[in-house]
């Protein structure tokens, strides 16, 4: 099965993404001719972007953009203090950005909201536990290692705002502590071992 | 920002965790370590689906892992003439057994969400009333959404300098 993102057509069979006509989905049930897969679907017909074209003005007296000369500045960017007109003006995090400084931001990472990559700390997490199961004689090492790629997880979800989803992470804390435990007793034993023959 | 869980879809690959958000459906798409977040935003979506599937490579591959292991402690118990180890070999393969019965039996719950640019989609493997309730919480914050781009695009001016005021 393709991807669903993968050249994406419009809406249609959610199993082998061939595009259907608003109208064959309106109907609420529908076939689909290609992989005969039987589905509900429910219909919307969002406000089409408007193209907009209209006489400009010229600012009256005040300042205008810095990208644009013949519209008025309807506020400062907060990093570069540039004038900017309600097209170049971006809002995010609370605070008001000309378009470079966007990108800017963007790029450096320092935007959080801006971000579209990002390291999947409790994927990491996940997976150390569970290949540290196979390598338990080293939980010292691996135990602690899921812990705090997990941990790193955690905060990672909530400066998402992430509701719901946890059962992953409690998984995950549970086996690296249980990693740690039986490194800890693996050497432990070892330990005692050697000092048994050393007794002898 | 808040956003609520909805669910996740595992492919071979990448792993996708959908979440809705006030404005969008966010989908952080893992592979390997580093995920990937694109939005379906609400005010675009133009339709939200429900369907049920059987992944008939997913039942093949578990009823062979569960033949496998048994038909091996099967073998493997007759020639050392233990039964004991026929038994463990059915305990090891049950869990797949039933997971590819129960596959097979109920299948998969789809719930996707088609936007202007992009498709977010979530996967019910057991719990069907939540896949249905999903639906109808995606299609009613969808047109809610629409409803109140429709609202505020009615009492906004055009914007200046000949632009889109696409956002």
């Amino acid at each position: 099965m393709s991807s669903p993102q993968d050249g994406y057509r419009g809406p249609g069979c959610p199993r082998c993404w061939t595009p259907l006509p608003q109208a064959v989905l309106a109907f609420g049930r529908v076939d689909c001719g290609e992989c005969a897969l039987e589905f509900r679907a429910a219909t919307f017909h969002p406000l089409e972007p408007r193209h907009v074209s209209r006489p400009v003005e010229p600012p009256s007296g005040g300042a205008s953009c810095a990208r644009h000369a013949r519209n008025a500045a309807v506020a400062a960017c907060e990093r570069c203090g540039a004038f900017m007109c309600a097209l170049c003006k971006v809002d995010v995090e609370g605070k008001s950005l000309c378009a470079a400084c966007f990108d800017r931001g963007r790029s450096e990472g320092s935007l959080q909201a801006a971000q579209t990559t990002f390291r999947s700390w409790r994927t990491l997490g996940m997976h150390l536990a569970v290949v540290g199961l196979f390598l338990y004689p080293f939980g010292l090492l691996t135990g602690p290692a899921s812990l705090f790629a997990t941990v790193r997880g955690i905060g990672q979800s909530q400066r998402d705002g992430d509701e719901g989803g946890a059962l992953g992470t409690v998984i995950a804390v549970l086996l690296g502590l249980l990693l740690t435990l039986m490194g800890g007793v693996f050497l432990f034993t070892i330990a005692s071992i050697f000092s048994r023959q050393r007794g002898h | 920002m808040r956003r609520r869980f909805l669910g996740t879809v595992s492919g071979l690959l990448v792993r996708t965790r959908v979440y809705l958000a006030t404005d969008a459906v966010e989908v952080d798409e893992i592979e390997g370590y580093t995920g990937t977040r694109r939005r379906v935003l609400l005010d675009e979506v133009l339709a939200v689906t429900l369907d049920r599937r059987r992944r008939w490579w997913t039942i093949a591959i578990w009823l062979g892992v569960g033949a496998l292991a048994f038909l091996f402690g099967f073998f493997l118990g007759r020639n050392t003439g233990k039964e004991q180890i026929s038994i463990v070999g059915l305990v090891l393969a049950t869990p797949f057994l039933l997971g590819a019965l129960l596959h097979m039996g109920f299948g998969v719950d789809y719930v996707t969400v088609f936007g202007r640019r992009g498709v977010a989609q979530v996967a019910f493997s057991f719990r069907k009333r939540r896949a249905k309730q999903m639906f109808a919480l995606l299609r009613e914050r969808a047109q809610e959404a629409q409803d109140r781009a429709r609202g505020t695009s009615a009492e906004t001016p055009p914007a200046p300098d000949g632009s889109t005021n696409a956002v």
